[in-house]
């Protein structure tokens, strides 16, 4: 039984990336030869991320991403390239996220409402053996 | 008319004539304040503005040196809204579709735009010389009603379908393609044969497509003619069609235009060969494979158009099928709305496609199918809207949900265990989290069940549906006169293995007692499994399914294989395992669906020998004209001394069942078919089968006959898909059966005929 | 003509409209808020030009409101602006149609419709009637409703924050703190906008991240949790978890799913 793969996103080949020239290229030339990018940082737009990641589903284990390629290419204050660097799965952390989420309100579905509301539904009647 | 000079500023504006409207009010309506530079543009705007509230029959704005007087004549408000002469359309419905309400203001367009509309909806459902007059009646106080008098008219149907051109398939093969009907004797009853314009056009289209799956490739349809009858009564239907001449395919190829990409990476992606009928199915289909294999690939953003290439002489049509790379579009967002219950994340964990994906279109449209495959919703519609730049999409997606769940009370009867009474609770999208649970509480003269289940279909997140059933019943058995209490918790995982084979995991621990309460008539055999008994057992069900369908296949086929092992505590100690095997078939464009399926099942047991309660048992719905139980190894008393005669079940079983279900030639919306079955089989096997009962000649040992012997049944089945949900109706005829089996010719149950 | 006649409008129909009034204000008085409101609503109907009529109008869709049939309270409360605009109680008008929204306002995992339009209903409260007393509690609605949009967001971005589509989930999170900062999720925002670069190994951009945090909510839980993951490289963070059986009770029954 073979696992179930998919990929998303997306981060440009070795091939297109040999292309970019450090010092030379600026952000108009990458981002037509590459592309637009998944994600430009936090702050200054100095840095363009594109990241691709495959996962996996084997049996009952949860969807896991088992490969990805984040291509990281920095900006210098006169949007020339200054830094192209490639990281894969192993530079990442494995984080422990907090379960914890911001208060809000909004009316929940309740059990009752849920089941009011069922019974005016003639659809079922008869259970299907 | 005075003079009215170019613009003045105004000193002051005076209303007259209103009654319920304030005098503030119509000034604010007016726009004109005092202080303002007028011009008779203004004017004119502010006559405008006060007949668009729809509030007004008359206004008029007159000039007196330089403050304004407007005069207004209000609409009466509408007091009571009635139909007269309608009784194919209820009240209520014609009241939702038109816009006028009790206590808004009556106004002469509204009225008329409303009776328009009514006329509309009498259209719409073959009434096509239906009128419909407003009519006002003063009320005091200025109010008035409003009647809308209805003559509804009669249908007007299609007397007649005729068509003129086909020579390869007669006027009977293309009455069944496409979905006009004449009227026949059935016809005040059912929709389809009342004349309805865009039905024409379906029909065209059907045509159509028909040809063209079948080598047609210059179809046409040259004229679609519709004649009233004389009388108005009926129609008269002509499609005129240019067959043309019958084409097969000439060469076939993909030509990959992409970097990175080879013809021979496509071989199977076209199901047909050079010389094949031309078939219009095949180009589609070929189109999603060649898709399917450049998305594997990794090239996400590839299209695919087929250049076709008629060539008349010869009858055959090339197709190139160009691979080329297209734009890059991103998925931006995938925004869902209308799920009021099911919460979001129940949704989006359907979409393979995540936000900064490539888009993918046969992504999208498989996951809008595996939405409505859940049953939550009553319509899924995704669309594509360019995003914040054009090579970004959004994906929207509105769903329509409808009630998942179902509360039974009443009373319930099944020939198997008599009259009782239920209460049953179930949701498949508890609390919008897509969980099921079901409750049920039922007690009957025969039967007493309380049970509880739950299944969480994505359990932390993996796609592993995981989940219990926790039962305490009462079940009196009264083909072999006793009493099985069953108390039981049944935790399950089921998750996939492969493409198509999925695998369910399963526990259970259950207390299962025997009791009888007179001890005259029950049968040796039981009596030796009387007392309770703590079954631990660990389980599984592998299940390959092929099938094109789950709902409603008809063709491809599904295996199922279960095994459980009980006795790592406890005292039961057996290992039982059952191995299912169904193909289907179908004809006739898959209206008539045929199954066949072989069931064998074997229970072997330790030292002890196997119980009444493991044993295997057939007949009901298992085993079609034989009661539940009715047949296999008995102990039946024929010394006349007691009035013992009860099924023991057997350890092993094998069937061989076959059904062919079919329409009854009646239009879908009725869901009534019919069908015909057979099945033939046999229950045998038991441990022990000598026993001696004291009040049976004086208690000298018998043998019970565990030997296999063959039984079959023939019969036919009515389906109905009623409104309270499917229901079969059997009527089975044993054939071969052997002295003191319990046949069953008559079954109502719940089911489908798949 | 028999059709108007039936049992129980006869009476109401030979009523005066004041009596009428006073009927529903009795009903209302007892609690019966609902038959309140289609009594009023009969004045309306029956005396639609006397002075009464404005009055009962406000009523009725004031007792509507109360019965919680909101669609009646929005119909009748439109009519009442649609007639008397430049009345002092149009303002008491559009603030009950805001509120029937508001009220149906659902959690942020479901549709956000009624939040839509509750914040368009309390935008036209707070523009037409600025200085009735209403507008100020339409001012803080509209605030609560355009936290509880970002709350919507906040629930997708963690979705594919723990999924591990990282990407999607930083797109998500930052969507809150440019358009919606002045919400109270944006100091979780930032917190996930650290654990996301931190997971993808762009350290530098999970210290930005931190530092903004920081910087503009020092106090706030979220940066103790940002600085405890960043001190431990992703291993550690300040709430605790509990361990999988917890887990399991937590995402399964209670619906908690992160």
């Amino acid at each position: 039984c073979a696992p179930l793969l998919h990929s998303h996103g997306y981060a440009p080949p070795d091939i297109e990336l040999d292309r970019i020239v450090v010092g030379q290229d600026s952000k108009r030339t990458v981002g037509a030869a590459l592309g637009r990018p998944g994600d430009t940082g936090i702050l200054t737009d100095d840095a363009w991320y594109y990241v691709a990641s495959n996962t996996e589903t084997y049996l009952y284990r949860a969807k896991e991403v088992v490969g990805r390629r984040v291509v990281a290419i920095q900006f210098d204050e006169n949007d020339v390239v200054r830094d192209v660097s490639v990281y894969g799965i192993e530079d990442g952390h494995s984080v422990r996220i907090v379960s914890r989420t911001t208060e809000t309100f909004g009316n929940e579905l309740s059990i009752i409402t849920q089941v009011v509301g069922n019974i005016f539904n003639p659809g079922n009647l008869i259970a299907e053996e | 008319a005075q003079q009215i000079p170019s613009s003045f500023v105004l000193s002051g504006v005076e209303v007259e004539g209103n009654r319920r409207i304030e005098a503030e009010t119509v000034r604010v309506y007016t726009q004109l304040s005092a202080g303002e530079t007028v011009t008779p543009s203004d004017l004119n705007a502010a006559v405008q503005a006060l007949y668009a509230t729809g509030l007004f029959e008359d206004a008029q704005i007159l000039v007196q040196g330089t403050t304004l007087r407007v005069v207004v004549v209000e609409n009466p408000s509408i007091n009571q809204i009635a139909f007269e002469g309608n009784d194919v359309i209820s009240d209520d419905l014609l009241q939702g579709n038109i816009e006028i309400r009790p206590r808004l203001a009556y106004n002469r367009a509204a009225i008329e735009a409303d009776a328009a509309t009514l006329i509309a909806i009498y259209r719409s459902i073959g009434r096509f010389d239906a009128q419909v007059t407003p009519v006002i009646i003063e009320r005091p106080e200025n109010r008035v009603d409003v009647v809308f008098e209805i003559f509804e008219g009669e249908v007007t149907e299609i007397e007649r379908i005729t068509f003129v051109g086909n020579a390869v398939f007669s006027d009977g093969d293309l009455q069944d393609v496409i979905a006009s009907r004449q009227a026949g004797i059935l016809s005040s009853f059912f929709s389809n044969d009342t004349y309805d314009p865009s039905k024409v056009r379906l029909d065209e289209e059907l045509l159509r497509q028909f040809y063209l799956e079948n080598g047609f490739a210059e179809f046409e349809v040259d004229s679609s003619i519709v004649e009233l009858s004389a009388d108005r009564q009926g129609f008269f239907l002509t499609y005129t069609i240019n067959e043309g001449p019958r084409y097969t395919f000439g060469d076939l190829y993909v030509d990959p235009l992409v970097e990175g990409l080879e013809p021979n990476d496509f071989l199977e992606a076209i199901p047909a060969e050079t010389g094949d009928s031309f078939d219009q199915r095949v180009v589609d289909d070929a189109v999603a494979n060649i898709l399917e294999i450049t998305g594997q690939r990794g090239f996400a953003f590839a299209n695919v158009s087929p250049r076709v290439r008629q060539n008349a002489e010869e009858r055959t049509v090339d197709i190139v099928f160009e691979v080329v790379d297209g734009n890059r579009v991103f998925v931006e967002r995938i925004d869902i709305s209308g799920n009021t219950a099911t919460l979001d994340r129940v949704i989006r964990r359907e979409f393979d496609l995540v936000e900064g994906d490539a888009f993918n279109a046969t992504s999208v449209r498989e996951t809008a199918d595996r939405l409505r495959g859940t049953g939550f919703f009553s319509d899924v519609s995704v669309d594509i809207q360019e995003g914040s730049a054009p090579d970004r999409a959004v994906v929207e997606t509105v769903v329509d949900e409808r009630l998942t769940g179902s509360v039974n009370f009443g009373v319930a009867y099944s020939s198997a265990s008599g009259v009782g009474g239920s209460v049953a609770l179930s949701e498949s999208n508890f609390l919008g989290r897509g969980q099921s649970v079901s409750v049920e509480f039922s007690t009957g003269t025969d039967e007493n069940i309380y049970s509880l289940s739950f299944t969480e279909p994505n359990f932390m997140d993996r796609e592993v549906a995981a989940g219990f059933d926790l039962y305490y019943q009462e079940i009196d058995r009264d083909t072999s006169n006793f009493d099985e209490t069953n108390i039981g918790f049944e935790p399950r995982f089921t998750f996939p293995v492969s493409d198509n084979g999925t695998l369910q995991l399963r526990y259970r621990i259950s207390e299962d007692e025997i009791s009888t309460d007179s001890t005259t008539d029950v049968s040796a055999a039981i009596l030796a499994d009387e007392g309770s008994e703590l079954t631990s057992s660990i389980g599984f069900t592998y299940q390959y399914d092929r099938r094109n369908s789950t709902a409603a296949p008809t063709r491809g086929y599904i295996l199922t294989f279960t095994g459980d092992l009980a006795g790592l505590a406890g005292d039961a100690q057996y290992l039982k395992g059952t191995a299912t095997g169904r193909i289907y078939r179908s004809f006739n464009n898959d209206q008539v669906v045929t199954y066949l399926e072989g069931e064998v099942g074997a229970l072997a047991s330790s030292s002890g020998g196997s119980r009444i309660t493991d044993r295997f048992f057939l007949g009901g719905s298992s085993f079609r004209g034989f009661q539940s139980g009715g047949f296999g190894p008995r102990d039946t008393d024929n010394t006349g001394a007691t009035d013992v005669d009860a099924a023991l079940g057997g350890n092993y079983y094998a069937v061989i069942r076959a059904q062919a279900s079919f329409p009854l030639g009646l239009p879908e919306e009725v869901g009534l078919y019919g069908g015909v079955f057979a099945n033939v089989g046999s229950l045998w096997g038991l441990n022990e089968t000598t026993f001696s009962d004291a009040a049976r000649n004086g208690g000298t040992a018998y043998t019970i006959d565990d030997s296999a012997e063959l039984r079959s049944a023939v019969g036919f089945s009515l389906f109905w898909d009623s409104p309270i949900g499917a229901l079969r109706i059997d009527y089975a005829v044993p054939v071969t059966t052997v002295e003191g089996d319990d046949e069953e010719r008559f079954r109502l149950s719940g089911g489908r005929r798949f | 003509c028999g059709m108007f006649s039936s049992e129980e409008v006869t009476p109401i129909e030979s009523r005066s409209a004041q009596e009428i009034f006073d009927m529903a204000q009795a009903d209302l008085n007892r609690g019966a808020e609902r038959d309140a409101a289609r009594t009023f609503s009969e004045v309306e109907r029956l005396y639609p030009y006397s002075q009464w009529a404005k009055r009962a109008l406000i009523m009725s869709a004031f007792a509507y409101y109360e019965a919680t049939d909101f669609v009646e309270a929005r119909s009748a409360a439109e009519r009442f602006i649609s007639f008397y605009p430049a009345d002092p109680d149009a303002a008491y008008a559009q603030y009950l149609i805001a509120q029937s929204w508001y009220d149906q306002i659902n959690d942020i995992g479901r549709d956000q419709g009624n939040t839509i339009e509750a914040m368009q209903a309390l935008r036209v409260l707070i523009e037409r009637y600025p200085g009735s007393d209403y507008a100020r509690e339409a001012e803080l609605q509209f605030d609560l409703a355009l936290d509880h949009l970002a709350g919507k967001e906040m629930e997708v971005g963690r979705y594919y924050l723990k999924r591990g589509q990282f990407i999607a989930a930083i797109a998500r999170f930052k969507a809150v703190v440019d358009e919606y900062q002045t919400t109270s999720h944006t100091p979780e925002a930032l917190h996930r906008i650290v654990e996301s670069y931190l997971s993808l190994g762009l350290e530098d951009e999970a210290l930005k991240s931190a530092a903004v945090l920081g910087h503009n909510f020092p106090g706030s839980e979220w940066y103790e949790d940002s600085y405890a993951l960043l001190e431990s490289d992703g291993a550690l963070n300040a709430s605790d978890e509990g361990g999988t059986l917890s887990r399991i009770y937590r995402q399964v029954v209670l619906g908690e799913w992160l």
